[in-house]
């Protein structure tokens, strides 16, 4: 009766033996995971004529219109060659220091530059004027500069003023 | 007297022969333990899309890639198996990203280009080898250029005795 007790006993000892050494066998591979993260970022390039040059006016043309006027044959055209990755969206931003009318102000009485993107009026404003333009893989943008006949009388002279244009992902 | 004797006797010599033929059997097993090292977390430098566009379609972005080295240590065995399995999508034998079908991870692994698989990519090396070098690329799977945000990899990796 003893012996049959302890073989009970050494029976069940044997069997939480055997418990243990599958749980160390099931330990026995390695798992691991790596997380590999990698951002991209939407990035834009653009080519821009460096000087716009308009042909020689005439003081008389322009003393002949009236202020908002404009002098369409003296219009020159360029492009603006854009190109965004990374994004369905991009957005051009004009700006520029002096502003009058909506236009370019030379620093002198009489003219103004105007700008048209796609053949339309850009607003201009000192803040800056934005035309928004879907990624759809064009990347020319036509735009022209159109003298304009402000009020005070033309003066004769070099006129000059600055564009400042960025471009920029949605 | 003497047949007491003799019935002692023979009693004892049975009891003998029972404690004689009692036997005790040790076993003893040897598992094979291995343990695998490997950074949770493999950070690319920011890539403008742009520069999708210098490479062709299927190609890697070299210049971006992150090596990692895993480091395999297991005792009781010639040699193990480590496996290479992903949640990602397989495209080609590279991993696309878990957000975009344009933006892939290609694997290179001890060297060479490793073509990935759904099921998973196992490599035997022997136990006295404990470095195995990873090189992540990021790569133009097909023609479109990814757009902008983060995409992600999720290897998993076992080590096991072979």
């Amino acid at each position: 009766m003893k012996a049959l007790i302890f073989s009970r006993i050494h029976s069940k000892f044997h069997s939480l033996l055997l418990l243990t050494l599958c749980l160390i066998n099931s330990l026995a591979a390695a798992d691991t995971g790596i997380t590999a993260t990698a951002n991209v970022v939407a990035d834009c390039s653009m080519s821009v004529p460096p000087v716009i040059k308009l042909d020689t006016l005439s003081t008389r043309d322009l003393s002949a219109l009236h202020p908002g006027e404009r002098l369409s044959a003296w219009a020159v055209p360029f492009t603006l060659t854009g190109k965004c990755y990374g994004t369905r969206q991009y957005r051009y931003t004009f700006s520029s220091d002096r502003i009058t009318d909506s236009c370019m102000a030379t620093g002198r009485s009489g003219v103004a530059l105007c700008l048209k993107a796609k053949g339309r009026d850009l607003e201009l404003s000192a803040s800056g004027t934005e035309l928004t333009l879907l990624a759809d893989g064009s990347s020319a943008l036509p735009l022209e500069v159109v003298p304009q006949r402000t009020s005070g009388m033309p003066e004769a002279g070099n006129y000059t003023t600055i564009l400042m244009i960025t471009l920029s992902p949605l | 007297m003497i047949k007491n004797f003799l019935l002692a006797l023979l009693f004892t010599s049975v009891g003998f022969t029972c404690a004689a033929s009692q036997t005790m059997t040790v076993t003893a097993n040897v598992i094979a333990v291995c343990s695998l090292e490997a950074p949770a977390t493999v950070n690319f430098t920011d890539i403008p899309a742009s520069e999708f566009t210098k490479v062709s379609n299927g190609g890697t972005l070299t210049e971006y890639a992150q090596s990692v080295t895993l480091k395999s240590h297991c005792q009781g065995t010639a040699k193990y198996d480590l496996t290479f399995k992903a949640d990602n999508a397989v495209y080609n034998g590279c991993y696309l990203s878990d957000v975009s079908e344009d933006f892939g991870f290609c694997l290179r692994i001890d060297g060479k280009e490793t073509t990935m698989k759904t099921e998973g990519v196992t490599l035997t090396k022997s136990a006295s080898t404990t470095d195995t070098e990873v090189i992540i690329s990021p790569q133009r799977p097909k023609s479109a250029v990814p757009l902008s945000g983060t995409n992600t990899l999720t290897l998993n990796l076992t080590l096991s005795p072979n």
